[in-house]
């Protein structure tokens, strides 16, 4: 991939991701908001640039442990929510925190899957 | 005289737009949350570039918003109300897998814009209406 293509997936990724952001930012009231924090930004600005060069069958796949790993984004958003509700540190400590359940979930979810295909 | 009204999870509050939200952060919140989008999307790309289409696949989960949006929601509104942005992400999780099973479904079967537009109307459909049955639980 060369460096051009990557500066292309940077301002895409960073404008799709912004837009739902400031969509975020005007919904109300904060639970309906809060549906934008886990707006599908990179996801679009990945798959919509693999689209646009027709690899289907690699996104089908790219698109099934997406599926999977949707779980992690579930655990991370629910440790969001018990850490803010309960600790009194920053909230972006919080978040960062919770880049570790994601991270432990993602990485679960992967060992399993793979140990049921046995591969 | 006090106006006294009910209390805040008794009566449910449809969603509603307030573009005044939008001067609530700074420029350098919105800079951030740019560089950060960004970020995510390029490391996503090199990911899957360097370990395959499995994690280049899960890594389309990965959080790009919330993270931001909590401290901000922190700062400008108070900690209840980023518990309550917490909660609503969860609801946009599973509309994420949503779009990710419609990608899965539709792919190679329907033109592309076809197939992110379909997607994306699966996530909001999902998220949002799973926000409408937890509202109408609460009440």
């Amino acid at each position: 991939m060369t460096a051009g293509a990557l500066v292309v997936r940077f301002v895409i990724g960073g404008v799709v991701v912004s837009l739902f952001s400031a969509i975020g930012e005007v919904a109300k009231p904060q639970t309906f908001a809060g549906i934008f924090g886990a707006a599908p930004s990179v996801a679009l600005a990945t798959l919509g640039l693999a689209l646009a060069h027709g690899d289907t069958a690699s996104i089908a796949v790219e698109a099934r442990w997406f599926a999977i790993a949707c779980v992690a984004m579930l655990a991370y958003c629910s440790t969001c929510v018990v850490l803010t509700a309960r600790m009194r540190t920053a909230e972006w400590h919080i978040a960062s925190g919770a880049w570790l359940a994601w991270l432990a979930t993602a990485a679960a979810l992967h060992a399993g899957v793979r140990l049921l295909a046995g591969s | 005289m006090t106006d006294v009204g009910p209390p805040s999870h008794v009566a449910m509050r449809g969603p509603s737009l307030d573009l005044a939200g939008l001067r609530a952060p700074a420029a350098w919140e919105y800079a951030l949350r740019f560089v950060f989008g960004g970020t995510v999307a390029v490391a996503t790309t090199l990911l899957g570039a360097r370990f395959g289409l499995a994690i280049g696949g899960m890594c389309l989960a990965f959080p790009s918003i919330l993270p931001a949006s909590l401290t901000l929601v922190r700062r400008h509104g108070g900690r209840d109300r980023a518990v309550d942005d917490a909660r609503g992400a969860r609801l946009g999780a599973l509309g994420l897998a949503a779009f990710a099973l419609v990608v899965y479904a539709t792919v190679g079967r329907m033109p592309s814009p076809v197939v992110l537009a379909a997607a994306t109307c699966a996530w909001i459909a999902v998220a949002a209406g799973s926000w409408f049955l937890v509202e109408r639980a609460r009440r």
